[in-house]
This record gives structure tokens, C-alpha cells and sequence, in this order.
């Protein structure tokens, strides 16, 4: 796919870095940008309500640390995350390998599924929250049916890509059809369904923020709201940062995972998932 | 009547009667890909398959390996008719096909695994046919580490596991270098010497083919026929030399055969 | 086509069985015809228009901006280091925070009403933009810009005449994400705090009780994210047909 941002953004570090004491120490870009946005708050350019300064942010998320609220939030909004995506998986999986082994299943589900693809699934929160009332339950389910969608994408591609000559061997080698698919077709499947995920991933956070900004019942989403009727930015900010920090180390989790357990895939080593 | 079609050591005999195939394009039109196929490959016996491309030879062996039903015609392995695919006729393809999440070694043991053989044996087997592949000490790599030549030796390894009455090969060495191609024939040679089961053996090279065969088949263009088959089993001396004068001679008699069949140059849009 | 409507045909029949034959409680599913119905009904009584087009202006614009200021800036990243290094870090950071959180914010800084509502399309759309663009355009043949070069073409010319051309197949994928999101984004914002459109009018009425009314809705803002995406394939495939082998 050749460089990506971040691939670009860590070579121009690495670039700085080695050009030495000569220019500036090193600033990573981290540092740039805070000192940056500090320096337009302090000018006093904007008002202070609406770009709070990097020492306010930091301070709100030290507040919020210490009264426990912080990590409250986090915990649920990651465990509505988490429950959300690992329904998804399981769900998007199996019906995604259906439709690429079956070809009942394809034609069954498959226009279904490619049209409300291309919807915004969004907009179908109002349906969950009247079905399944405002609590964990509705932002997990609307969670897991926004990010099965990616999901079956890619399992339904991924198994019927399956090279014949793999399920031809199995049968050379007398196996069944159900042992074919236990011991072939499913461990063939998972790089896809590993794709399928990171791409799905941002989106379970997405839907959680969302569905908690919407509906209340705590969480990161839900206390941002509050803060922006408060016109409080400072936390409104605070959070945000906070949300950064949660999607970077879930990618990362996944990352790893795949690199656990997709060791003989021959993409593992070049995906920057 | 006819000879034994199993040899008592269970190698057994293939038996190719009249095998006609066709195929229907996407847009509804017939056409045989192979007509009339008349062949024997007896117990023991090394047989290659030569023919230009397009002439239907894989389709044969995939005909054989009983992963498509046949148009018309039978065929007969060690007088059993072919009725689906089955470990009694291992394949070997030009793509190795090795599973990759699972280890050489794995790969090895999963004839074993499905064909029931105790826990016990399994690991001893497999590293045997490892060792004789000329692969010991890779028991513990996965696919992707590993060189073209070296996967098909593990295809190979693989479908002896299967302990089968025949073995069929489909270009098995056709995506190497030339220099990985022929080490790999000679391994090949060898391999087959200590059991000596019934090999069907597809390729586009005539030099390999007169190396390695008792007997090469020529096919015709497609549809495809059996031309002439060709005795081409040479003594092999202390030397193994393959540039003899008889060695040449038979390549070029079977070159000439195939030579009418390759589709002219100029009607290359065809 | 026809032959791809049968399962969708099957699939609004079982729900017309399980909803009109009481399986379902009525105000939880309601049936297809009813809502239909009242489709109709939100369309003529003036409730639907306005809101649609609301929307769709909302959706328009924050799209266009998007994508426009998306190539540009993807484009001047690929060619030029120092707006590489001042860009990358802004968009290496947010990009694992979901662009709708930056809603509370835009809320703040812009109050209820359009402009926050494309703000949030704006940003969310912006991103895949740039780095399909910039993508894209790196990926694009030295030999190619420096012919180019050689020509004696100025960069603001190469850029336009030879590297977004090359870079295009990238690109026309960027903005497909961008179109399916600006959808999102807008429904979302205006679902969160919105005072007109269609994503408000659908938690309007659905807070109000008017379920088949909702339902309504949803499954309108389903459709011409259907569309929009179906007519975008179509313009797309034309477009891109001269890169094809």
C-alpha cells in the first residue's frame, strides 16, 4: 500500500531525531502541538471558554482521576466497546463464512447485507433505544450491528477465496466435508476475519461515543455531553484525550493479537493494522 | 485375462476407459476438453503424461483424483471404479498447497491425523518422511519461511503420508528454476525407487519426462487424445549419465510427436 | 437486479407476516405497510420535505468541503516536507479519536444549528481524504514527475495535470469512505443536538411516540445512503474506466 501517514510521520521523527543537537532538541510531535496550542491559548487570541489552555485540560483530567469518575467512565465505555466488537466478531464471522461457503447463504442474505452496508447504521440507534431501552443494552447491540457489517465483508471474501486446491487436498486426503471446514476452511478464514476487525474496531468506538453522547447511562460519551451543556471545554477536551489514548492502546491490542496468533500469515509482517 | 490390477504390496493399476470430457463456457457453449482417453498405467509403473498447453492433461489427473465427476468414460483404480476423491490416489500439485498456519511437520501429520494412524506412530512417520524429502531439521518451520522447491518437497512428504495405491502429479515441478527442477527430479527419482508405486506423472518438459518415466504418453491438442505412448525406460548405470546418445534420441523422437500439437505461432490469437 | 430483490422481497414479507399478524407488538415492529403509509403521510403534511432537504444540504456541503480541502491538503503533504511534518502530527492524533466526540466541542465553540452539523461532517469526512490522496499521490511513478519536471511544468501544475490524475483510483476509494461517513456524521450530530433534519425528526418522533413515523425515517436516511453510495459506484466505475486494463 506503500507509506502510510503514521509510516511518514515516525520516519520524519526518526529523521529529526537523528539530526542532533543542531536543530532544536528533538521535539516529537507531541510535544509540538501542546506547546503550539499553548501558546495560541496563553496569547489570549481566543477566548479561554473555547480553547482551554493545555494546563486547565490537564488539570480537569487529574480532577476527574482522583474522584474515581475517570476511570468509572472508561471502564464502561471500554467494556461497551469491547462487548459490542466481540459480538460482532462472533456474529459478522458466522454469517460472513455462511455466505462464502454457501451458496444458498450468499444469495439469501447477500443483498441484504450489501444494502444496509452502504447505510448510515447509525441512524437506526432510535429503533435500538425503543427495543431495547437505554441502557448498556442498546449502545452493545447497536455496537455489534454497526461493526458486523465489516466483519462479513471480509469473512464472506475471505472464505470464498479460499484456494480450491486447499479444500482439494482435504478431500484427497479423505476428510469430510465438516472436518474440511473445521480444520481448512476456518483457520484459512482468519486473516480476513483479522482485517475485518481492525477495520471495525474504530467503528465499535465510534458507535459507543455516540450511543452514550445520545442516550446518558454514563460512560466517556455521556459525560462530554454534560460538560458541553456546561460549556465546559476543559473536560469536553480532557475526554477527548482520553478517548485518543483508549483507541491507540486498543489498536495496539489488536496488533498484537494478530502477530500472536497469525504468525504464518505471510502479510503479518507488512500490515501496519 | 488381464494382470492383477493390484499389485499385493496394494499399488495398484490405473485403468482410463474412453474418458470423455466437456465443459460449458459461461455463455452456454460445449466443448470437450479431452476425447477419448484410452490408457493403462500398470502396478508399479512410471508413466508420463506430455502434451501442449491447453490439452487437458491437469484436467485428466483431476478427472482420476475424483475431484470432478467424469462426462463419459470410466475410470478404474486397482478395479475399483472412481467415484470421488479419496487417499488411495494422493495428488501432488503444482502449487504445494501446504496448509500455512500449520508447520511442516503439521502438515505432514495431517494424513496421518485423518487417516487414524495411533498418536504413538504418527510422529515417528512424519519425521521419517521428512528426513527422506531431504527436509530435516525444518519439522518446526511454517510455509512461508521456506523456498518454492523446499514447499513441494513438503507436498510431497505430505501426500507419501497418505500411504496411497497410486500417485498422481500435476506439473509438480513446473513453477521451480531450472536448477531447483532438476535436483528435485533426482530426489524424485530416488523417492520412488524404494516403493516404486504407480506414478502418473503430468508435465510440459520432455526432458524431464524421458528422465523420470517408464513410459510417456503424448497427448494431442485440445480436445485431448493419446498420440503414442513410448517406451522410454533406459538401464541406468554406476554414472546415471543422462547425456547419452539414446537419451537425446528418445527426447527428440517424443519432441517430434509433440511438435505437430503446439498451436501454430501466427494463430497465437487464437 | 431482479434476481437480487427476491431475498429482500422475502425478507420485507416475513416482516409484514411477523408485525400485521401481531407476532411482534405493534409499536415495537411495526408493519411495513403502515409505515409506508405514514411515509407518505409525513411527506404531504409538510413534516418530511424541508427536513430532507435540510439534511441533504448539510451532507452536501460538509462532503464537498471535505473532499475538496482533503485532496488538497493529501496533495501538498505528499509534495512538500514541511506541511508533511506540520499536518502529519495533528492527523496521527486524532485519528484514533472518534470524530463524533469532537461534537460536545463543536457544540461549544458553534452552538445548535448547521454549522456545527457540518463541522462534525467536515472532520469526520476530512480524514480518509487525506490519506488516500496522499497515499495515492506518493505512490505515483518518480519517473513520471520528473518527466514532468523535465518538461519544465511548475509543482502547482504538476500536481494538478500529473499527480492527482495518477493518484485517482486512490482517491475515488477515499471519497467513497467520506460519502458513506458524511452520512454517519450528519445523522449522528443531528440525532445528539439537533433541531431540524432528518436525524433529528427521527428521534423526534420517536421520543413522541410516533414509532411507525420513525421507523419511517430511519429507513429513509437507509435509502439514500444506498443511493448516494449505488450512484457514486456508477459515476466512479465511468470515471475510472480510461485505468482499467
Amino acid at each position: 500500500m506503500g507509506h502510510s501517514v503514521v509510516d511518514s510521520w515516525r520516519h520524519t521523527a526518526i529523521r529529526m531525531r537523528r539530526a542532533g543537537p543542531a536543530i532544536v532538541r528533538p521535539l516529537t510531535p507531541f510535544t509540538a502541538v501542546i506547546l503550539v496550542w499553548q501558546a495560541i491559548a496563553a496569547s489570549g487570541a481566543v477566548n479561554s471558554y473555547l480553547l482551554p489552555p493545555p494546563t486547565a485540560v490537564l488539570s480537569r483530567l487529574i480532577h476527574l482521576a482522583a474522584t474515581g469518575d475517570l476511570f468509572a467512565d472508561t471502564a464502561l465505555t471500554v467494556y461497551r466497546t469491547l462487548a459490542g466488537f466481540g459480538i460482532a466478531i462472533l456474529v459478522g464471522a458466522s454469517i460472513g463464512f455462511w455466505m462464502g461457503t454457501s451458496a444458498f447463504g450468499e444469495w439469501l442474505l447477500g443483498p441484504v447485507v450489501s444494502f444496509l452496508f452502504s447505510t448510515p447504521k447509525i441512524s437506526f440507534l432510535p429503533i435500538f433505544i425503543l427495543w431495547f431501552g437505554t441502557f448498556d443494552g442498546s449502545k452493545i447491540l447497536m455496537t455489534a450491528f454497526i461493526c458486523a457489517f465489516p466483519v462479513i465483508s471480509a469473512c464472506h471474501s475471505g472464505a470464498k477465496d479460499v484456494s480450491r486446491l486447499w479444500r482439494w487436498v482435504g478431500q484427497n486426503i479423505g476428510m469430510s466435508r465438516s472436518r474440511v471446514v473445521r480444520k481448512i476452511m476456518i483457520p484459512a478464514t482468519l486473516p480476513a476475519l483479522f482485517t475485518g476487525g481492525a477495520i471495525s474496531l474504530p467503528f465499535a468506538f465510534i458507535a459507543v461515543s455516540v450511543s452514550e453522547m445520545m442516550s446518558g447511562g454514563g460512560g466517556l460519551g455521556a459525560r462530554m455531553m454534560l460538560s458541553a451543556r456546561f460549556a465546559d471545554s476543559a473536560t469536553v477536551v480532557a475526554v477527548i484525550i482520553v478517548l485518543g489514548a483508549i483507541g491507540v492502546a486498543l489498536s495496539a491490542a489488536l496488533t498484537a493479537a494478530r502477530h500472536r496468533l497469525l504468525r504464518w500469515d505471510s502479510t503479518v509482517d507488512t500490515v501496519v493494522a | 485375462m488381464s494382470p492383477s490390477t493390484e499389485a499385493p504390496d496394494g499399488v495398484a493399476r490405473i485403468e482410463i476407459h474412453g474418458v470423455t470430457q466437456t465443459y460449458r463456457d459461461p455463455r452456454g457453449v460445449e466443448f470437450d476438453v479431452l476425447a477419448g482417453i484410452d490408457l493403462t498405467v500398470e502396478p508399479h509403473e512410471f508413466l508420463a503424461i506430455v502434451g501442449p498447453s491447453g490439452c487437458g492433461k491437469s484436467t485428466l489427473l483431476h478427472l482420476i483424483a475424483g475431484f470432478i465427476p467424469v462426462t463419459r468414460g470410466r475410470i478404474v483404480i486397482g478395479g475399483r471404479p472412481v467415484e470421488g476423491p479419496g487417499p488411495d490416489r494422493g495428488i501432488v500439485f503444482q502449487d504445494p498447497a501446504l496448509l500455512p498456519w500449520r508447520t511442516v511437520k503439521r502438515n505432514v501429520l495431517l494424513p496421518l491425523e485423518e487417516r487414524g494412524v495411533p498418536p504413538s506412530h504418527r510422529e515417528a512417520t512424519a519425521l521419517e518422511l521428512i528426513r527422506r524429502v531431504g527436509l530435516r531439521g525444518f519439522e518446526d518451520f511454517y510455509p512461508k519461511q521456506l523456498s518454492g522447491g523446499m514447499r513441494q518437497r513438503v507436498a510431497i512428504a505430505r501426500t507419501l503420508a497418505l500411504d496411497p495405491r497410486v500417485l498422481l502429479m500435476d506439473e509438480p515441478f513446473g513453477a521451480l528454476d531450472a536448477q531447483t527442477r532438476i535436483v528435485m527430479q533426482e530426489d524424485l527419482l530416488d523417492i520412488w525407487k524404494e516403493q516404486r508405486k504407480t506414478v502418473l506423472f503430468v508435465t510440459h518438459d520432455v526432458r524431464e519426462a524421458v528422465y523420470l518415466a517408464d513410459r510417456v504418453a503424448v497427448m494431442t491438442a485440445r480436445p485431448g487424445r493419446i498420440k503414442k505412448v513410448v517406451h522410454t525406460r533406459l538401464p541406468k548405470g554406476p554414472d546415471d549419465l543422462v547425456e547419452t546418445a539414446e537419451f537425446a534420441d528418445l527426447c527428440n523422437d517424443i519432441w517430434t510427436l509433440l511438435r505437430d500439437e503446439i498451436p501454430d505461432r501466427r494463430s497465437f490469437a487464437q | 437486479m431482479t434476481a437480487r430483490a427476491v431475498p429482500i422481497l422475502l425478507f420485507l414479507g416475513l416482516w409484514e407476516i411477523v408485525a400485521a399478524l401481531g407476532f411482534a407488538p405493534r409499536d415495537i415492529l411495526p408493519p411495513v405497510h403502515s409505515i409506508a403509509a405514514r411515509a407518505v403521510a409525513l411527506g404531504t403534511t409538510g413534516e418530511l420535505g424541508p427536513n430532507l432537504l435540510t439534511s441533504l444540504g448539510r451532507a452536501a456541503l460538509g462532503f464537498v468541503l471535505a473532499t475538496c480541502a482533503g485532496i488538497v491538503l493529501g496533495a501538498l503533504m505528499s509534495r512538500s516536507r514541511a506541511i508533511e511534518v506540520f499536518v502529519n502530527p495533528v492527523l496521527a492524533l486524532s485519528y484514533p479519536i472518534p470524530k463524533p466526540a469532537f461534537f460536545p466541542l463543536f457544540l461549544i465553540w458553534l452552538g445548535l444549528g448547521s454549522p456545527t452539523h457540518v463541522a462534525v461532517i467536515v472532520t469526520g469526512c476530512i480524514i480518509p481524504v487525506v490519506i488516500s490522496t496522499y497515499n495515492g499521490a506518493r505512490r505515483v511513478n518518480r519517473h513520471v514527475v520528473w518527466t514532468a519536471q523535465n518538461f519544465g511544468m511548475g509543482p502547482t501544475r504538476i500536481i494538478w495535470r500529473v499527480v492527482l490524475p495518477a493518484a485517482l483510483p486512490d482517491i475515488v476509494v477515499g471519497i467513497r469512505v467520506a460519502l458513506t461517513l458524511s452520512f454517519d456524521m450528519l445523522v449522528s450530530s443531528e440525532m445528539l443536538a439537533g433541531q431540524t433534519g432528518l436525524g433529528f425528526l427521527a428521534s423526534y418522533l420517536g421520543e413522541g411516540g410516533d414509532y411507525e413515523g420513525m421507523f419511517a425515517v430511519v429507513l429513509m436516511i437507509g435509502f439514500l445512503g444506498f443511493f448516494a453510495d449505488q450512484a457514486y459506484g456508477a459515476l466512479s466505475g465511468r470515471l475510472l474506466a480510461p485505468y482499467r486494463d
